[in-house]
Formats: structure tokens, sequence, C-alpha cells
């Protein structure tokens, strides 16, 4: 076979063909490489990655009355999750493991804030969010403000929620979104924490998320 | 020593029969342990409540009703997760098996007690009444507590 080709006149031609296939191949083969050691998702659960959602301007009320927005979520790591006041199981259960959550990475110094999402403007005024975040914890925060304020943040993480209304107008039950999510310090949605939800559970999740977003910068 | 372990053993048969004393079966058929309520931030006027209630009998037995003096309602709920959403839906009533328990425990069954006649502390201690099918109710002592590694008797599965 080799003998009969290399009479042929198109040896030369092909083996330069078949040396730049070689090449790119290789060349191929290492690019892709160098891709997965940055950018693949090595797997850690709730991780959102290669594609973490770049938040787009949102306004809200903190527990003080002050606007909340894209700004305030730059340069920390957030944990915000929704909820309302009035909600007796869930909520205070999430509360209460993340007060114990902030508690460590807070004397571990990470740069951290918790932020409670009220998901019942109607009911949820600044001052009974403010009582009820300092409850927890007097570092956490609480935001809320119009309908409108609060789906401009709701509808960028894409949850939704029901208020109860018609079983019983005036201690009407919410339905809410369970989960907590992972915002890195460049207001990107990096991670989505599912319930039930456990302090050494949420830590370890965390921790693997931010050590891989920042392997990444 | 001995006598307090003997104050101990009188204190723990009382607890026993309290509860039941106005409706005294000759064999006890609903024990109710580890109860508790939540502290809940100043605010909130809707708590949760938490207890196991073990059915001793052999018939089954429901939970019809449940009351305090404390609140002006109480309801039985269960939270659940659809789709990722947290929603509490309403029972009307919760069936005990035979020679069998149920546990109201956080992000489960609970009852869900409004408006408190008073602020509420962990400390606190409120009377709730349990009623069941059979005619009979318990009255328990339930303690407020701040969170559910206060909670006495209680093992979490």
């Amino acid at each position: 076979m080799i003998k009969t080709l290399s009479s042929s006149k198109f040896l030369i031609p092909a083996m330069a063909i078949l040396a730049m296939l070689a090449t790119s191949a290789g060349f191929y083969i290492s690019l892709k490489k160098s891709q997965q050691s940055t950018q693949a998702n090595p797997g850690i659960e709730g991780l959102f990655w290669p594609n973490p959602k770049q938040m787009n301007a949102f306004s809200m009320l903190d527990q003080n009355g002050e606007s909340f927005g894209l700004t305030q979520l730059r340069g920390k790591w957030s944990f915000i999750f929704f909820g309302y006041t009035q909600c007796p199981d869930v909520c205070p259960i999430t509360m209460a493991v993340m007060a114990d959550v902030y508690k460590q990475l807070a004397l571990e110094d990470n740069n951290v804030q918790v932020i409670f999402t009220s998901v019942d403007p109607d009911r949820d005024t600044t001052e009974i969010l403010f009582s009820y975040v300092s409850y927890f914890n007097e570092h956490f925060i609480g935001l809320g403000g119009s309908t409108d304020m609060v789906d401009s943040l709701t509808k960028q993480i894409g949850i939704a929620y029901y208020l109860n209304k018609e079983d019983n107008a005036d201690n009407y039950l919410v339905d809410h979104s369970a989960s907590i999510f992972l915002f890195d310090p460049k207001a990107r949605m990096v991670g989505k924490l599912s319930p039930p939800h456990q302090k050494d559970i949420i830590i370890n999740q965390f921790k693997s998320i931010q050590q891989f977003i920042d392997a990444q910068q | 020593m001995r006598n307090n372990k003997l104050i101990f053993i009188i204190l723990l048969s009382l607890s026993n029969i309290a509860p039941h004393s106005a409706f005294a079966n000759e064999v006890q058929d609903i024990t109710i342990t580890g109860a508790w309520i939540r502290e809940a931030p100043p605010t909130v006027s809707t708590l949760a409540a938490y207890a196991k209630i073990m059915n001793q009998s052999n018939e089954k037995i429901i939970l019809t009703s449940v009351s305090s003096p404390t609140f002006t309602r109480i309801e039985l709920h269960l939270s659940k997760l659809v789709d990722g959403m947290a929603q509490m839906k309403k029972q009307d009533s919760l069936m005990i098996e035979a020679e069998n328990y149920i546990e109201l425990s956080p992000g489960a069954y609970h009852l869900m007690l409004f408006n408190p006649d008073r602020p509420l502390k962990a400390g606190d201690n409120v009377i709730i009444h349990f009623n069941f099918s059979d005619g009979s109710s318990s009255i328990i002592e339930t303690p407020v507590k701040k969170r559910i590694s206060d909670a006495h008797n209680h093992h979490h599965h």
C-alpha cells in the first residue's frame, strides 16, 4: 500500500494535508482542554455555570426604607430568598438556619449579606420588615416595596409567588419559592440552594461555589 | 438521690395522667409529647406549634380540632414543596392509625395559631386543647421556644 502510494504523485500533498489535519486536531484538543480547565461546570451542586445570570437593574426598598438595587448587590456575596413575615413554618425555619450560616461565615470573615425578600407587599411594610429581619440577625437585610418593585427582582430571578386571598382575605397564605439564590460580588446569580435547608450543607455549597467562581477571575 | 428519683417518677406519672383526667379511661388512648410553639418576631401574629401525637389504641383516631384560650383560631396545616414552591395546605383533620403516631414537625404537618392575646416569648406556656374523634380531649401546657434545639423530647428523623 505504502509502496504503491509512494510512487504516486499525490504522496507529498497527501502527507501535507494529513500533517495539517493532525496539527489542527491537536490544537483543537488542547484548546478544548484549556476551556475545560477554566469553564466547565465541575459538578458542584446548585452552581449555575457556565452561564450565570447577570442581573439587570431592579429597585426595591430595604428595612430602613432606603432604595436597594444592583449597586447594593455588588462587592459582596449575597444570599437572597423569598417569603412573608406572617409565614409561621417554612420562613422562620429558613431565617433561623441562615442566622446560623451567617454567624459562622461572618466569624470566618466572609464578605456576605443575607437578604430576605417579602413577596407580600400589602402586609409587609418597611417597619414590619425591620422588626422581622432584626429579630433573626441585626445585619440581615429585608426587602419589600410595591408589587412592581417586588416583581423587578422576582421576574429576573425567574420565580413566581401567589397570594391565596380567595381562601381567606385577612389571614391569607402566600406560596413562594423555597430556594435560596446565591449572587457573586459581580451581581451575577451563580447558584441556587434547594430545600430542605441545613446549616452545614449551605456553608459547604457556598464555599465550593465561591472557590470555583474566584478561580475563574 | 433516691428521693429525687421518686419525686421525678411521681411527677412523670402526674404529667401523663393530668391531660386526660377529665376523660379517664382505663387505658390511655392518646399521648402527646414534645409540644412546643415557635417564638415569633413581635410583629408576627401567625405562629406555628409542633408535637408528637401517639395513638395507643387498636383503632384509628382522628384529630378533629385544636383550640386555645390564647389564640382566636388554630388550624391544621401541611407545609409542602410543589415544583420548588413552598405551600401550606389547610387540613380538615388528621388521622392517626391504630398503635401509631403522627409527628407535627417543622416543614411538615403543624398547627397554625392565629392572633395571640398577648406577645409570646420563649419561656411562656400556653394551654392547647387537642380534640379527637373518640370524644376525648387532651389539654397540653405548651411551652414557647426559640428553636427546635430547645424543644424537649424532640427527635428529628
